[in-house]
């Protein structure tokens, strides 16, 4: 299996194959089988399931935690719909990847870090501590998939009106609907 | 007519003189002479068609429909970030509009080392260029709170620096460049040579993606398209016949598409000597608060670090920078609660950049998924300039008056005080991976010159190896241009559309 795209998950080998073959929600690692996404604005494009919806934005809450009590929580405002607006026109071999990418987040404690879990079982704190691992991989497709998702986090957050007071950002000059 | 192919699902032919492929700042004026002089022209674009009206200022908006990949393209091995435009106009519909002709110590290089012939005939195309454009100097009133500052600090280090000349008409002072000018003031390509070439009669299609040509025989050549919906899935497709082809689809996908169509490899060089003009930045935090997005965001830069007189192969210029949310959290280092311990300054953050002329190569080819495979490399001379570069932008911030520098090493980023130095920039250098770096200008890719065994088009812009067949974008550039490349870019399609005038009766045949 070769690859090396978008984020370069060929070079993960082996790993990334057996992390592809598993179920995105899979009971036995701690899934409950539900989903609780009501960020997606109706009419808006919807290009992940929903339990892949629901991993990006476990991966989103920890990527722009800000720590305030104010802050807006992301599954609260635009941000998956602002994710997904993004990520519509980049083709269906790129989401495939994208998709990918978050088998390996989400199985990677269990695999590679032994803990008794996934991602979205892991308390705040050990999320952290995980993604802190793949900022800082020396394995460079993984440092790769962290930078990717810590992108489409911020596009998806720091873009809504929302989050705007807590940065002191006045937003745009020209008001339209959006 | 500009037709939208994301509404146009089927099959279609077209016939013209000339199909140009790309509406950027090369392709848009190579549309619009041809067509002027009576040419019958089709131009594609592969991006949306999208006029002022449509641009809200919304990051989560604009980057998605302005730019390839949503502006999150990089090089292969994610070390350098490429910003380039998807859409009718291409990137002149996000970029800055600072306005540079090449300059003339580059322009004797290619001549001298590269035997590009007469680009004493560019000067006129500059005029042309310049003058369709509206370029003119920024006034000082127009110049905002950071760049004033920031002239203010190279003047206290005694550092040379310039106010800019931009394309601008009109300008509100807004600062949403970035993400599209919503006033329709920035002279961008879709408000001045696209208008033109849609009023002589050129046929534009955007969501229109040029897949191949195909040349079996001279003086006819097929384009074979894809027609693509609104979220870039092929539902149609389209073939245009033609005299002569333009390729101006950048430098990333014009060496791709020569590749597809098996063209313009004769030298070898083709997807080659990639330079990408990158940038390294340093974020400035201020006292007070500087709203540093708003107002016009680049009007001065600094070139004391680049003397192509003496050595045209070298040096970098300093250039302010400033980012709305998205963009700016984008830049620092981090994630969760560290970051947005930089972001919470964001009204009293300023950046200002490195940008290196680059003597480092890369090259561009067609990867898994005909994806673009772009590799880059830094040579240690242009790693040893990166890092000068960065620590001439964070004197000049201190000097500006930023009680704080930011430089977002990957791993354990510095905020420095003026106390602190530049020592620890030095120690640990500029490494791909180590810090971000970023590109809006790749070229080079198919480049320029006499001979054709160096070379992948000749003085003109038309394949070495393939009669009917130009090139008018940056690919072109025989080495990196040293400055922002959009009026040398459109100058040189200028001087390409001029020439295949001149030759029309030949190049018909």
């Amino acid at each position: 299996m070769k690859r090396r795209t978008f984020l370069g998950l060929g070079t993960l080998g082996p790993a990334m194959w057996v992390l592809a073959q598993l179920p995105a929600r899979a009971a036995w690692l701690g899934g409950t089988g539900s989903t609780a996404l009501d960020a997606t604005v109706p009419g808006e494009p919807c290009v992940l399931d929903d339990d892949d919806a629901d991993l990006l934005m476990a991966i989103v809450e920890r990527m722009v935690d800000t720590g305030e009590a104010g802050a807006p929580p992301p599954r609260e405002i635009g941000t998956l719909a602002a994710i997904e607006g993004a990520l519509a026109p980049l083709g269906e071999a790129l989401l495939q990847e994208l998709r990918l990418a978050l088998r390996l987040v989400e199985y990677w404690p269990v695999f590679l870090e032994w803990r008794f879990g996934r991602f979205r079982s892991l308390s705040p704190e050990a999320q952290a501590r995980s993604l802190e691992g793949w900022r800082t991989s020396r394995i460079e497709t993984r440092r790769r998939v962290f930078y990717a998702l810590r992108n489409l986090a911020l596009l998806g957050y720091w873009s809504q009106d929302e989050t705007w007071p807590l940065i002191g950002y006045g937003g745009p000059w020209i008001r339209r609907p959006t | 007519m500009i037709t939208q192919g994301r509404t146009r699902p089927g099959v279609y032919r077209e016939s013209a003189e000339v199909c140009v492929i790309g509406s950027g700042a090369g392709g848009a004026v190579v549309a619009a002479e041809l067509a002027a002089a009576g040419r019958e022209v089709v131009l594609l674009e592969q991006g949306g068609y999208h006029t002022p009206n449509d641009f809200d200022q919304r990051e989560e908006h604009m980057l998605p429909m302005l730019f390839e990949n949503a502006g999150m393209s990089t090089t292969e091995d994610g070390a350098v970030g490429i910003l380039h435009g998807r859409c009718v106009g291409g990137s002149t519909v996000h970029n800055l509009a600072y306005c540079f002709r090449a300059p003339a110590p580059i322009l004797a290089l290619w001549e001298e080392k590269h035997e590009v012939r007469d680009l004493a005939s560019l000067q006129d195309s500059f005029e042309r260029v310049e003058r369709a454009l509206g370029v003119q100097r920024i006034i000082p009133e127009e110049v905002n709170l950071l760049n004033r500052k920031l002239q203010l600090g190279a003047e206290r280090l005694g550092y040379h620096g310039l106010v800019a000349k931009h394309n601008r008409i009109g300008c509100v002072r807004s600062g949403f460049c970035i993400l599209g000018c919503a006033y329709g003031s920035k002279q961008s390509m879709l408000v001045t040579y696209i208008p033109r070439a849609d009023r002589a009669g050129a046929r534009i299609w955007a969501d229109c993606r040029a897949d191949r040509i195909e040349a079996s025989a001279p003086g006819r050549r097929r384009v074979v398209a894809t027609l693509l919906d609104a979220r870039g899935r092929a539902h149609g497709e389209m073939e245009v016949e033609a005299s002569v082809v333009v390729c101006c689809a950048g430098a990333i996908a014009t060496p791709l598409l020569l590749e597809a169509s098996g063209l313009g490899n004769s030298s070898g060089q083709r997807g080659r000597n990639l330079h990408l003009h990158p940038t390294v930045i340093a974020g400035g935090i201020f006292e007070e608060p500087l709203h540093s997005y708003y107002g016009i965001p680049q009007s001065y830069y600094i070139d004391e670090f680049i003397d192509l007189e003496h050595d045209p192969r070298s040096g970098h210029i300093l250039m302010p920078i400033a980012g709305f949310p998205v963009l700016t959290a984008s830049t620092l280092p981090g994630f969760g609660r560290e970051l947005f311990g930089y972001l919470r300054d964001l009204p009293r953050l300023g950046g200002l950049l490195a940008l290196l002329h680059d003597q480092s190569s890369g090259s561009v080819e067609r990867g898994s998924g005909d994806r673009p495979r772009i590799r880059y490399r830094l040579t240690d001379e242009d790693r040893h300039e990166l890092m000068r570069g960065l620590q001439h932008t964070v004197e000049v911030l201190w000097a500006s008056g930023a009680e704080q520098v930011i430089v977002a090493y990957a791993k354990d980023p510095l905020v420095l005080r003026p106390e602190d130095g530049t020592a620890e920039i030095k120690q640990r250098g500029v490494r791909e991976g180590a810090i971000p770096l970023t590109s809006t200008h790749p070229q080079s890719t198919c480049r320029m010159g006499g001979d054709g065994k160096t070379s992948v088009v000749n003085s003109w812009g038309e394949l070495h190896d393939t009669q009917g067949i130009f090139v008018a974008d940056m690919s072109v550039f025989p080495t990196s241009l040293g400055a922002p490349p959009q009026i040398t870019t459109a100058a040189l399609a200028d001087r390409t559309a001029q020439h295949i005038l001149q030759r029309w009766p030949e190049l018909r045949t």
